[in-house]
C-alpha cells in the first residue's frame, strides 16, 4: 500500500494562517502593482484605437504616410471606387476625421458658467453606410444625422474636473439630446449619445454626417473640393471571404505608394505601435510593471528564504534521512508556485476592482482581456519561480551534518 | 590441567544460541544480513580534518572499528573526542576524507562504500540508516503521523504503512493507551507544538525506526525521555537487534517500584513490540551518557582526542574475566589486576563469532587458532617464562595423558574452560597433551604478563597476610 503523500510545501506555508495571509498579501500587492500598471499602459494604448475597433469592416485603407489617426494624410476617393470593384468586397466607406481645427463650445445653459471652447474630435461618416458600431445609437438617430447641423455626442468624453459641482458633466459641459451648441463656430444640435471615450489626442468625439463634416469642418479650410480625400476607408467583405486574400488583391490593385491595406487588427496594432514608440507610455508604465515584478520577486524571495531559514534543522534532517537536494528544491519551487497562485487570485481580485474604479474615474478603457490575464499570470509565476530558484540555493547549502 | 566443572556461562542471553544471531537470520547468502562473521559496519583507518590551509586541524586519527549485526554499540568519550564526527561520517552526512567506511546494504546484499562516492550514492547510504538526533527536528506544520510519513515515503516497504506508523506510535505511548493500558487521547494528529518535548522525541524515534533500518545512529536518544518511554525505545532497539526470550520480556513488565529509574514496559506493550519488531539484526550505534542504555550495550567504544581508545565487546570481556576468575592460579592476583589481564587479551570479537586472520593480526599474541588434530601442548614439554596459559574461546579439545606408553583420554573441554595454568607458577614440564578436536580458538597469557600483574598484587596480598598473622597472634 502506498504511503499517502505529504504536501510539505502547502503545509509549511499554510501552517501559520496569519503569516500565510501576509505572504499572500505581499505577492498580491506585486500582482496589483503589475496589473494596474499594465492596465493603465494598455488603456492608454487602447484608448487610441477604440474608434478603429468600432469600424464595421474587416479591412481598412490608409495612407502609408499617416503614421497615426491624428495626422492628416488621406486616401483618394478614387481608391474607394476601385476597392469596390475587387472581388469579395461588399462595400467601401470613407471615414473623415478632424482632430485639430474643430472646437465645441461649452454647453452650459448659463453663459456665465461656460468655460472656454475645447478642441474635439469630429468623425464624419455617411449615416447610410453603416460603418460604425455605436451601441446606444438608434436607427432613427442615424437617419436623423443626415440632417445637416446635427451630431451624435460621446457620453464618455473626458469628465468635468469638478464633479462635485458639475456631477456627470464632461469638460464640454452638459452633453444631452436636443442641446444646441457650436461646433467650429457654427450652431449644431446634439441628437443622441454613444460611448467611445477620450485618449491622448482628444477629450471626446462627435459623429456627424459627411455633409455636416464637409460644411462645418472642412470647407472653412478647404473651400475647393473639401472631401477629395477620405481619412480612412473601411472595407466590408462578403461573408466567408478570406480577408488576407482580399487584402492582397486590393494591395495589388492599388500597387505600392498611396494606399496601405490593413486588416482591422493590423490597423489597431499599427496605431498602438505609433503611440508605444513615440510617447513615453511604454517606458513609464513598462517600468511600473518591471518595478512590480522586482518588488514581487524581492517579497517572494524574502518569504521563501525566511521559510528555508526557519526550517533549516528540518530540511537538514530530511537530507540526513535520505532526501535529495532535488526533492528539497521541488518543495521550495512548489511553495513559490503556491504563493504565485494564491497571490495571483488575491491580486487579480483587487486589480479587477481597481480596473472598474479607474475606468469609472478616468473613462480609460481598462480591459482585462484573456491575453493580459495570461500575461499577468505568467509574470506572477515567473516572478515567484525565479525567487524560488534563488532560494533553492539556500536549501541546497543545508548541511545534513548540522543535525547532530 | 583444569578439571573443574563447566564454568557458569557468562553470556547474557544464555548458552542455547549457537551463534550471535539465530542461524536462520544470519545465513550465508541472505540478502538481509552480511555473511556470518562479517560486520554490518566496517571502519578502517579513518582520519578526518576540519578547516583548510593553516587552520586545518585533524580531529579523527586512524580509527578502525567493526560492528556486527544486531549489536548495540555505545560510543562514549568526553565532549570533543570525535564521537559525533565519526557518527556523521558513518551516516554519510560528511564527505569521508581518508580511510574507508563500508555499510551493509540489506536490500542489495553487499556493502556500500563511503569513500569517493558522489552525492547520489551518499543519499542512498543515508536511506539505509535510521537517524535519531538529540533535537527532534520535526516539521511544525506536520502532524505526528505526517512527520513519520516523510520517512516512509523514502522506502514504502511496509504492507500497511499507515497502521504501521500508528502501531509504532502506540507502542511509544502516543496512542490510545497509557502504560497501564488505561484509555488516553491519541496524539497521531497532533502537531509538535501540541506535544511535550518527550512526546516529540518519541515521534522522532518512530520516524527513525519506521523503515526498520539495519543500522541506527543515535545521539542521546533517551535524553529527553521519561524512564518508561526510554525503556520502550531501548526495548524496541533491542528487539530489532535480536529475538528476546519470553522471560526476558516479562522482566521488563514490572511494578513502578521495581522499575525505578530504569523504566518498564506495560503488559500490553509486549505483544505489540513483538509485532512491530519483526525485523532482526538491526545494529545501533548510540552516543549516550544514559546509564540505562550503557548497561545494555553489546559493545562499548570509548573515544579520546579523536581516537578509539578502547573497543570492548561486553560479552567477550565477561567471558574472559569469568574464565580467568575460575582459574585458581589467578587467585594470587587482585581482581582489578585480573580484569586488566582480561582486557589486555580481548580482541573485540564476540566469543560466539570465529576470529578472522585480520583480527589476529590486529592484536597479535592474544588469541591462537588450532586446526582439528593439532596439538596445543604436549606432555613432557619443558615449561619456561614464555610458556602459556590457555582459555578456550571456541571449539573442543581433548586432554590426553600417556601412562605406560599408552595415551589415555582424560576429558574433553569446550569454551570457557582453561588449561596450562601450571606454567604460570612453576617450571614443571607439561603433565598432559591437549589436542584440538575441532577448530579451536584459545586466549593465551604467558608467564611474563602474569608475573607483571602478580607483582603489583603481591605486596598488597602480603600486607593482608601480615595483618592477618598479626591479628592471629593477638
Amino acid at each position: 500500500m502506498a504511503v499517502p503523500p505529504v504536501p510539505l510545501a502547502w503545509k509549511n506555508l499554510a501552517h501559520d494562517k496569519v503569516r500565510f495571509a501576509l505572504f499572500a498579501s505581499g505577492i498580491g500587492f506585486a500582482v496589483v502593482l503589475m496589473g494596474v500598471q499594465l492596465g493603465i499602459m494598455n488603456a492608454m494604448l487602447d484608448a487610441n484605437t477604440v474608434l478603429i475597433e468600432r469600424f464595421k469592416g474587416e479591412l481598412v485603407l490608409v495612407n502609408p504616410s499617416r503614421a497615426s489617426l491624428m495626422f492628416r494624410e488621406g486616401v483618394s476617393r478614387r481608391r474607394i471606387e476601385e476597392a469596390k470593384s475587387v472581388a469579395g468586397v461588399v462595400h467601401a466607406a470613407p471615414v473623415y476625421l478632424e482632430y485639430q481645427s474643430a472646437n465645441l463650445r461649452h454647453t452650459a445653459s448659463d453663459p456665465g458658467e461656460r468655460t472656454h471652447t475645447r478642441r474635439i474630435r469630429v468623425i464624419g461618416v455617411n449615416p447610410d453606410d453603416d460603418v460604425l458600431d455605436l451601441p446606444g445609437v438608434t436607427a432613427e438617430q442615424w437617419k436623423q444625422l443626415n440632417t445637416p447641423g446635427t451630431a451624435l455626442y460621446d457620453r464618455k468624453s473626458r469628465a468635468h474636473p469638478d464633479q462635485t459641482n458639475h456631477p456627470g458633466q464632461s469638460v464640454f459641459g452638459k452633453l444631452e439630446p436636443d442641446v444646441q451648441t457650436e461646433l467650429a463656430g457654427r450652431t449644431i444640435t446634439l441628437i443622441g449619445g454613444f460611448e467611445l471615450g477620450f485618449d491622448f489626442s482628444n477629450d471626446g468625439s462627435v459623429v456627424v454626417s459627411s455633409d455636416t463634416f464637409s460644411d462645418w469642418v472642412r470647407k472653412p479650410y478647404y473651400p475647393i473640393n473639401p472631401m477629395s480625400e477620405a481619412d480612412l476607408v473601411v472595407v466590408k467583405l462578403e461573408p466567408g471571404a478570406d480577408p488576407e486574400a482580399v487584402k492582397r488583391a486590393l494591395q495589388e490593385k492599388f500597387g505600392g505608394g498611396d494606399v496601405l491595406v490593413l486588416t482591422r487588427d493590423e490597423m489597431i496594432a499599427r496605431e498602438k505601435q505609433f503611440w508605444w514608440t513615440n510617447t513615453p507610455i511604454g517606458f513609464a508604465f513598462g517600468a511600473g510593471v518591471v518595478l512590480g515584478f522586482i518588488v514581487g520577486m524581492v517579497i517572494c524571495y524574502q518569504i521563501l528564504a525566511s521559510d528555508v531559514a526557519d526550517h533549516l534543522p528540518e530540511y537538514a534532517t530530511l537530507k540526513a534521512i535520505g532526501y535529495t537536494n532535488g526533492y528539497l528544491s521541488r518543495v521550495v519551487i512548489e511553495e513559490s508556485l503556491i504563493l504565485a497562485a494564491v497571490g495571483f487570485i488575491l491580486g487579480m481580485a483587487v486589480t479587477f476592482g481597481a480596473y472598474l474604479m479607474l475606468t469609472d474615474i478616468t473613462g480609460l478603457p481598462m480591459r482585462l482581456t484573456p491575453g493580459r490575464f495570461g500575461l499577468i499570470l505568467g509574470l506572477t509565476v515567473v516572478m515567484c519561480v525565479a525567487s524560488g530558484l534563488l532560494a533553492v540555493g539556500k536549501v541546497k547549502k543545508v548541511d545534513p551534518a548540522d543535525v547532530f | 590441567m583444569s578439571s573443574k566443572a563447566e564454568p557458569q556461562n557468562p553470556l547474557p542471553w544464555g548458552e542455547e544460541l549457537p551463534s550471535f544471531l539465530p542461524v536462520e537470520e544470519a545465513g550465508v547468502g541472505s540478502s538481509r544480513l552480511p555473511p556470518p562473521g562479517q560486520p554490518v559496519l566496517r571502519i578502517r583507518g579513518v582520519n578526518h580534518y576540519f578547516g583548510t590551509g593553516d587552520t586545518r586541524t585533524q580531529v579523527l586519527f586512524d580509527n578502525t572499528l567493526e560492528v556486527m549485526p544486531g549489536e548495540m554499540v555505545i560510543m562514549s568519550g568526553p565532549s570533543g573526542s570525535g564521537k559525533t564526527t565519526l557518527l556523521t561520517l558513518i551516516g554519510g552526512l560528511r564527505t569521508l576524507q581518508e580511510g574507508q567506511i563500508e555499510v551493509w546494504d540489506a536490500d542489495r546484499g553487499n556493502y556500500r562504500t563511503l569513500r569517493g562516492v558522489d552525492e547520489a550514492e551518499l543519499v542512498q547510504i543515508r536511506r539505509l540508516i535510521g537517524f535519531i538526533f538529540q533535537r527532534h527536528n520535526l516539521f511544525d506544520s506536520l502532524t505526528a503521523l505526517q512527520n513519520i510519513r516523510m520517512a516512509q515515503q523514502l522506502k514504502n516497504s511496509r504492507p500497511d504503512p499507515d497502521s504501521d506508523a500508528r502501531e509504532l506510535l502506540t507502542y511509544l505511548l502516543l496512542g490510545e493507551k497509557d502504560i497501564q493500558g488505561k484509555p488516553q487521547k491519541n496524539r497521531f494528529h497532533y502537531k509538535p507544538a501540541q506535544l511535550s518535548g518527550g512526546q516529540r522525541q518519541r515521534v522522532a524515534v518512530a520516524r527513525a525506526l519506521v523503515n526498520r533500518p539495519k543500522l541506527v545512529l543515535a545521539d542521546e536518544p533517551t535524553a529527553a525521555l521519561d524512564a518508561n518511554s526510554g525503556m520502550a525505545v531501548v526495548a524496541l532497539l533491542q528487539s530489532l537487534a535480536r529475538q528476546r526470550s519470553e522471560a526476558e520480556m516479562r522482566r521488563l513488565v514490572r511494578s513502578p517500584e521495581e522499575a525505578g529509574e530504569s523504566g518498564r514496559l506495560g503488559e500490553w506493550q509486549v505483544p505489540l513490540l513483538k509485532r512491530i519488531a519483526t525485523e532482526r539484526g538491526t545494529t545501533s550505534l548510540i552516543v549516550t551518557h544514559d546509564a540505562r542504555i550503557m548497561n545494555l550495550a553489546d559493545r562499548i567504544v570509548h573515544m579520546e582526542r579523536g581516537r578509539i581508545e578502547s573497543n570492548v565487546v561486553v560479552a567477550e570481556r565477561l567471558f574472559v574475566r569469568e574464565g580467568l576468575r575460575q582459574c585458581p592460579a589467578f587467585a594470587a592476583i587482585l581482581p582489578e589486576e585480573q580484569e586488566k589481564i582480561a582486557d589486555h587479551i580481548l580482541i573485540g570479537v564476540h566469543p560466539n563469532e570465529p576470529v578472522r586472520p585480520d583480527h589476529l593480526a590486529a592484536k597479535p599474541g592474544c588469541v591462537e587458532v588450532y586446526q582439528p588434530g593439532e596439538v596445543i601442548v604436549r606432555q613432557g614439554e619443558p615449561v619456561n617464562e614464555h610458556s602459556k596459559f590457555y582459555l578456550i574461546r571456541r571449539g573442543t579439545v581433548e586432554v590426553l595423558r600417556e601412562t605406560g606408553g599408552l595415551p589415555e583420554k582424560l576429558t574433553e573441554m569446550g569454551p570457557g574452560r582453561y588449561f596450562g595454568e601450571v606454567a604460570l607458577l612453576m617450571d614443571q614440564p607439561r603433565n598432559a597433551t591437549v589436542r584440538a578436536l575441532t577448530r579451536v580458538e584459545v586466549y593465551t597469557v604467558n608467564r611474563v604478563t602474569f608475573d607483571r600483574y602478580r607483582s603489583v598484587s603481591l605486596p598488597f596480598i602480603e600486607r593482608i597476610l601480615a595483618n592477618f598473622r598479626a591479628g592471629s597472634r593477638v
